[in-house]
C-alpha cells in the first residue's frame, strides 16, 4: 500500500515533466499522453526496487519505449499566437518565428534514436553520461549520434540557409 | 540567422511549454488500469498451458455429454433478474436485491437492499412505455428516492459526483444496515398540486405494465463482466445533441481513446452543461481549472448519453472551483480505460 501511495503520488507531482518529454519524442500531446501511461504501468511493475528517485528508471523507461517502436505523428504545426507587428527597423521577428517553426519542423525528421539524444541533451539537460546509461549505450555512441543529429540539421533543406553552429558541453 | 545550441534548447523548451491542462488525477487511474491489463495478460500468458489441458479434457468427455442436454451457462453480461427485466450486471455494478411485479396483479412492491458501498444504484424498467400520466416511484426506507416515467429503456440513479456521502445523509444510510426500497406506480390526475398543467389526462384502466427494480452494488473494473466488442462500434455521431448554445466540444477520434482535450470558455452565470456520448466502455473525467469536476463511467457497447447537470459558479465553487461569472476557464476531458476512440464531449451553455 505504501508502494502503490508512493507511485500514486510520483504520478501526481512529477509525472507532467515527463510528459513534456514525451511529447517532444511524439510531437503530438494525446500519443505523448499514450506513451507517458505505457511508461508509468511498465515503472509500477519495478517500484519497488527503486531508490528514492525513480524519475531516472520512469525517464529511461519512457525513452526506450519510445525508441523501440512508438509511432509518431506528421502533422504540419499551426501557430497559436499572432504575430507581432513587423518593426521599421531592427531584427524581423516574424523571421524569427519562421525559424524556430523550421527548426522543429527539422527535429521531427531525425530519426528516432538523434531525436531522443537531442531531447535528453538540450531539453533535459543531461550529460553525454546521463543520456548514454538512459538509451543504454556508451558515451562514444551518444557523441556520434549527436553529431550525425546536428549534420542531419545542418545539411536539412529548409534550415541549409541557417547553418548550426558547433556547441558542446 | 545562425542557429545555436541556446535556439535549439529554446525552441524544444517552447514546444513544451505549451502543454494542455494538466490531468495528474486522472493519469493515477488511467495508469492503474494499464497495469491491471498488463497483470492480466500475464495471468493469461501463464495460465495457457492450464487452459488448454482442460479444453483437451473437456473435449474428450464432450464426446459422452448427453446429446439431449441443451443447456448452457449464459454469459454474465447477457444474465437477467427482476423477471428478466433488469440485466444482472449494469452500470458497474451487480443487482444484489430486485423485484418485478405486473400491475394487474398490485401497484407496488418491496424488497430490501443492504448497501455496502454509497455509490449504489438503482434501476428500472418496464416492458413497454407508460404514458406521461403514470409514472413510477422509489422511496428508500419511506423517503424519496427517484421517480419519472417507465418505458423499454433502463432508468438508473445514482450518486452525482462528489455528492455519495450527501446522497447517503439525506436518506440516512449507514453501510451494512438492510433498507426497505418500496417501488409504486401511481396515476396522475389532471388539477393536482403536483400536476403541470398541459400534463395529458390517462382516461380509464391503468394498462398492464410489468416492472422490474434492482439496486445494483458497484463491483471493481478488473471484475466487472463486460459485454465482448462488437465487430463494428454504433456511430459516435448518432448520439443526442443538446440545443443549448454550443461553446466547444472534444472528441476522442482526434485526442485518442485514452486522450484528453480542452475547451476555453467564458463562464456566465448560466453555467456550463457536459454532454457526453458513449459508444463503447471507459470513463471520461470532467476538470475544470485542472480541478476534477465529474466523472462519466460507460459500461457497455450501445450507445449512451452523460450529462445534463449545470454546473453554475456557485456549483463550481462548491466542487473546489474559485471562479466567478465572467471568468475565462478551462473545462478538460479526459478518457481512461477505453480500447477504442468511442467518446465525445460538448461543453454548452446553461440554461
Amino acid at each position: 500500500m505504501a508502494e502503490r501511495r508512493d507511485f500514486d503520488e510520483f504520478v501526481v507531482t512529477r509525472s507532467s515533466r515527463l510528459l513534456r518529454t514525451a511529447f517532444l519524442l511524439t510531437r503530438d500531446w494525446a500519443l505523448a499522453e499514450d506513451l507517458l501511461q505505457t511508461a508509468l504501468a511498465k515503472s509500477w511493475f519495478a517500484w519497488g526496487r527503486l531508490d528514492d528517485n525513480p524519475e531516472p528508471y520512469v525517464r529511461k523507461v519512457l525513452v526506450n519505449t519510445y525508441a523501440s517502436w512508438w509511432r509518431r505523428r506528421w502533422r504540419a504545426e499551426t501557430p497559436t499566437e499572432s504575430l507581432p507587428d513587423s518593426q521599421a527597423h531592427g531584427p524581423d521577428p516574424t523571421a524569427q518565428v519562421d525559424d524556430r517553426d523550421e527548426l522543429w519542423q527539422a527535429l521531427g525528421r531525425l530519426p528516432r534514436r538523434q531525436q531522443a539524444v537531442i531531447v535528453l541533451r538540450y531539453f533535459e539537460d543531461l550529460t553525454e553520461a546521463q543520456t548514454a546509461d538512459v538509451l543504454g549505450v556508451s558515451t562514444g555512441t551518444v557523441k556520434s549520434q549527436t553529431s550525425k543529429a546536428l549534420a542531419r540539421l545542418r545539411l536539412d533543406p529548409d534550415l541549409a540557409a541557417h547553418p548550426i553552429l558547433n556547441g558542446g558541453r | 540567422m545562425a542557429l545555436t545550441d541556446t535556439d535549439l534548447r529554446d525552441v524544444l523548451a517552447d514546444r513544451a511549454s505549451a502543454m494542455p491542462a494538466d490531468i495528474s488525477l486522472a493519469r493515477v487511474a488511467a495508469v492503474d488500469r494499464r497495469v491491471r491489463v498488463i497483470r492480466r495478460r500475464r495471468a493469461a500468458g501463464a495460465s495457457l498451458a492450464v487452459v488448454i489441458l482442460l479444453l483437451v479434457v473437456t473435449g474428450v468427455s464432450g464426446l459422452f455429454r448427453d446429446p439431449h442436454d441443451r443447456t448452457a451457462p449464459v454469459p454474465a453480461h447477457l444474465q437477467k433478474v427482476a423477471g428478466d427485466l433488469l440485466p444482472r450486471y449494469n452500470g458497474g455494478g451487480q443487482a444484489t436485491a430486485y423485484t418485478s411485479f405486473s400491475t394487474d396483479v398490485k401497484r407496488e412492491s418491496t424488497f430490501t437492499f443492504t448497501p455496502t458501498s454509497r455509490n449504489f444504484l438503482v434501476s428500472f424498467r418496464c416492458d413497454k412505455d407508460m404514458p406521461q400520466s403514470q409514472s413510477v416511484t422509489v422511496t428508500v426506507d419511506g423517503k424519496p428516492f427517484m421517480a419519472g416515467g417507465c418505458n423499454a429503456g433502463i432508468t438508473t440513479s445514482g450518486p452525482t459526483f462528489g455528492a455519495e456521502q450527501a446522497r447517503a445523509d439525506d436518506l440516512g444510510l449507514r453501510l451494512g444496515v438492510p433498507v426497505k426500497v418500496l417501488v409504486h406506480v401511481a396515476q396522475i390526475v389532471k388539477g393536482s398540486k403536483v400536476t403541470p398543467e398541459d400534463l395529458p389526462v390517462y382516461r380509464g384502466p391503468m394498462a398492464v405494465y410489468r416492472i422490474g427494480v434492482a439496486a445494483y452494488s458497484p463491483m471493481s473494473v478488473a471484475d466487472y463482466p463486460f459485454p465482448p466488442r462488437p465487430r463494428t462500434l454504433e456511430s459516435l455521431d448518432a448520439g443526442p445533441n443538446s440545443e443549448n448554445r454550443l461553446l466547444g466540444k472534444v472528441d476522442s477520434r482526434s485526442v485518442g481513446a485514452d486522450g484528453h482535450g480542452v475547451v476555453q470558455t467564458t463562464l456566465t452565470s448560466k453555467g456550463v452543461q457536459f454532454e457526453l456520448y458513449a459508444v463503447a466502455p471507459g470513463a471520461v473525467t470532467m476538470t475544470v481549472d485542472n480541478q476534477p469536476v465529474d466523472v462519466a463511467r460507460f459500461w457497455t457497447w450501445q450507445g449512451s448519453g452523460y450529462g445534463g447537470l449545470v454546473l453554475t459558479p456557485d456549483a463550481l465553487r462548491r466542487l473546489g472551483v474559485d471562479v466567478k461569472a465572467g471568468d475565462r476557464i478551462t473545462v478538460g476531458f479526459a478518457g481512461s480505460r477505453f480500447t477504442d476512440p468511442g467518446w465525445r464531449a460538448e461543453v454548452r451553455e446553461g440554461s
